[in-house]
């Protein structure tokens, strides 16, 4: 899974959790307070409660949890990002509906006109509106989304080695044998160790210098020493360094074993 | 399926629950619910009373929440015509005062309309009222000056009123020296006095001879300095209203010092 895809949903869940426990945006006066949760507006007018749920903002709420979950269970393509992108435009549409319907029914202009027991109260007290951590993690969220979705999630510069460079870096700690081997496994071809050789086919790569009857079968030999390396083709003897050996060697590897599986490639 | 066809169609299916959550919370998510009226102030009545100075309504702003102050306001009696402005007499108290019309002693209640401001949390408020209150007919009379030289009692009669008084006479008057335990006079029977009080705030003074008094015991012609006296005057009082006449009993006394 990629890094890319993971700062999504941990934004996205960052995001969830705030709005568990913060309204999204509140309107406060002294007498009346409207708060939006994610089940819809929690209203308190002079000490008493009512609360009324707006599905929009539910709605709201698990599109943005599953704009963050499918690239997780679809990552076979970049269309996984698209929609991603495109689910989580939908919950910001209804996040905006909320807004239309709290402008359409739960308008409050700064003043009450409530009936009393003998007629009527006209109360006139400025009121505040302000947005909390949820909306400015949301707006990140929408960015890091569009960004996965136009990048195919590869912004991040910071990639891990190539198989090449992994294995050019481990033989300057560990033996070529070993690096090789390490290759090997990861390209998924199958290889025989004889008495420390390794044995693709009819080829063979040992350490130290050539043993003419340990390699009756070999036609085709790389040899390492502690400075170069040796090639052998069956009539001639190429000399070459150690890294150029290694990249000789894995090349012919692909082409003398059977390479296994071919590496997934996400959000192609 | 290939990936796009899958995109197209997730995005359909999703916009159209979009849609369906869209409508649906236009169309049931209802915003009224019940007005919570106990807990918004509101003005009642406290009395209304017809008085010789007028009539007289208290309100009392009910306030069980919140930081209310009352700056003011006005009341206008339904029917009269009559408007008013409010003064403010308590924390949460207004009064409004009306010139007496004829027609209120009349009344067993009457609508009072009106506006009383204030502020409430530091910001203005409003708050209207209509109220029904009963009317309580409010009567003040009461002995004030005494003075008694010559056997001649002669004292004034406080008043306030709506509604016009007959004092028909008085009965059984006794002054007694009180630092003496003894009486001045007294006097047993009917006194005819046919004395008319006015509506309004005023005073009236009564002259007794009480030597001429039928059936009066006279002792002392003169009160003495520094004693204290009590002045007994059970009256009959007959109350004019438009509609009937009332007679009562009306016992009036006063306690008084002569001199120091």
């Amino acid at each position: 899974m990629r890094l890319e895809v993971i700062i999504q949903l941990l934004i996205a869940l960052a995001f969830v959790l705030t709005w568990i426990f913060m309204p999204f945006w509140s309107l406060v006066s002294n007498i009346y307070i409207q708060k939006l949760t994610l089940l819809g507006f929690s209203i308190t007018f002079l000490g008493s409660n009512y609360f009324l749920f707006v599905p929009n903002a539910l709605a709201a709420f698990i599109y943005a949890i599953v704009s963050a979950v499918i690239p997780l269970v679809w990552r076979s393509s970049r269309y996984s990002l698209y929609l991603s992108l495109f689910t989580l435009s939908l919950a910001a549409m209804l996040l905006v509906t909320v807004f239309i319907f709290q402008s359409r029914y739960l308008y409050y202009g700064g003043y009450s006109i409530v009936p009393t027991a003998t007629g009527y109260t006209y109360i006139r007290i400025p009121y505040r509106t302000y947005f909390n951590a949820p909306l400015y993690l949301f707006a990140v969220l929408f960015a890091v989304t569009a960004l996965n979705a136009t990048t195919r999630a590869r912004w991040i510069m910071v990639r891990k080695l190539s198989l090449i460079e992994e294995a050019l870096t481990m033989v300057r700690v560990k033996d070529p044998i070993s690096a090789i081997r390490m290759a090997l496994g990861r390209l998924g071809i199958q290889y025989s160790v004889i008495n420390g050789s390794l044995v693709i086919g009819d080829l063979a790569i040992i350490m130290g210098g050539v043993e003419k009857e340990k390699l009756k079968d070999a036609k085709e030999y790389i040899s390492f020493t502690d400075k170069n390396s040796i090639y052998f083709d069956g009539s001639s003897i190429t000399e070459l360094s150690i890294e150029q050996g290694i990249l000789l060697a894995l090349s012919k590897a692909l082409i003398k074993g059977k390479p296994g599986r071919i590496e997934v490639v996400e959000y192609a | 399926m290939t990936p796009l066809k899958l995109f197209i169609i997730s995005s359909l299916i999703l916009t159209v629950i979009a849609l369906v959550v869209v409508y649906g919370a236009i169309q049931y998510a209802s915003s009224v619910h019940p007005a919570t009226m106990t807990v918004v102030p509101y003005v009642d009545v406290e009395g209304v009373n017809v008085t010789g100075e007028g009539l007289i309504i208290k309100l009392v702003v009910v306030n069980s929440t919140g930081n209310l102050t009352v700056t003011g306001g006005y009341a206008e009696i339904i029917g009269t015509g009559q408007s008013s402005p409010l003064r403010v007499v308590g924390p949460l108290t207004l009064e409004g005062t009306y010139i007496l019309l004829p027609q209120y002693v009349s009344m067993s209640t009457i609508g009072i309309r009106g506006l009383v401001s204030g502020t409430f949390y530091g910001d203005p408020m409003y708050i209207g009222f209509y109220l029904v209150a009963p009317i309580h007919v409010v009567i003040n009379v009461g002995v004030g000056d005494v003075t008694y030289s010559n056997c001649l009692l002669n004292l004034t009669l406080t008043y306030s009123t709506p509604i016009p008084i007959l004092i028909n006479g008085a009965a059984n008057v006794t002054l007694v020296d009180d630092s003496e335990s003894q009486f001045v006079f007294f006097m047993i029977g009917n006194l005819p006095l046919h004395v008319l009080l006015m509506p309004g705030v005023n005073a009236t003074s009564i002259m007794i001879n009480a030597e001429e008094l039928p059936n009066v015991h006279v002792f002392q012609c003169s009160l003495v300095s520094g004693h204290t006296y009590t002045l007994y005057l059970p009256i009959t009082v007959t109350y004019i209203y438009p509609t009937t006449n009332v007679t009562a009993q009306l016992t009036l006394y006063r306690v008084f010092t002569i001199g120091g």
